[in-house]
């Protein structure tokens, strides 16, 4: 048995309750290692997802999905360096970084 | 410029800000073995109770300016499931979170693993609130 996070979906299931990201541009704040960007990638349309922790972005990159690895984009960035346009995103996710 | 403001200038007009954030409430652990749950003890978390209070009060603080308003709210548990107490240790310092619990706890813990064993459940109550972007220009003193 190895380590494991909301076995039973409940986290997911919550934050599909909050917010529809079908075909959404999704921005999240404090990625990690992409334990949340799983839980909401399928639908939207595209991720930019940013942690200061370098480390942890790698891990997120290895570990990314085939079906996820061209509509997400990890960086090891914090919200303030991205060079987007204001209005770019229709969701963005404060992912336990508040 | 302070995070939530770059985070609502790259939001689309009624863009959405979902908060997934930790209680400022002690986790629980428990130790469940066949079909049943032994609850140990908490987690002591006191300093990150005043970080997240702080952060509500930052988050709040933009909603007042106009800036964000309050959907909906979710609350739930997050649980994480150990195979052993040093999983847990060692996931806990790789994260930079603090561990701080009673060591009779993290003894009970490993004794009722080795004698019976099951695993270690970390419970971890858990806010979720959407966010509906506003078109307030933030003339309320916001940083």
């Amino acid at each position: 048995m190895s380590f494991s996070v909301d076995r039973d979906g409940v986290e997911t299931a919550i934050i599909h309750d909050l917010v529809d990201f079908d075909g959404m541009r999704v921005l999240e704040v404090g990625c990690g290692n992409g334990r949340l960007t799983w839980r909401y990638g399928n639908e939207a349309s595209e991720v930019v997802a940013l942690d200061v922790n370098e480390a942890k972005i790698k891990e997120a990159v290895d570990a990314c999905p085939v079906e996820l690895r061209a509509k997400v984009t990890f960086r090891a960035a914090d919200v303030n360096s991205l060079d987007t346009g204001d209005d770019s995103f229709d969701i963005a996710i404060l992912s336990y970084s508040l | 410029m302070d995070a939530l403001r770059r985070i609502h200038k790259c939001l689309k007009p009624d863009g959405v800000l979902l908060d997934v954030h930790p209680q400022p409430q002690n986790s629980q652990i428990e130790i469940w073995q066949d079909g049943l749950t032994h609850h140990l003890g908490e987690i002591d978390q006191r300093e990150d109770h005043v970080e997240i209070e702080a952060a509500r009060a930052h988050l709040w603080s933009f909603e007042q300016g106009g800036l964000f308003a309050t959907q909906k709210q979710g609350f739930f548990e997050l649980l994480e499931h150990h195979p052993t107490v040093e999983s847990w240790q060692e996931k806990w310092a790789e994260e930079g979170y603090r561990l701080v619990a009673e060591p009779e706890l993290l003894d009970s813990a490993n004794e009722l693993l080795r004698s019976g064993g099951g695993e270690l459940v970390i419970r971890e109550p858990v806010r979720a609130t959407s966010l509906r972007r506003l078109d307030g220009d933030g003339n309320h003193d916001l940083p």
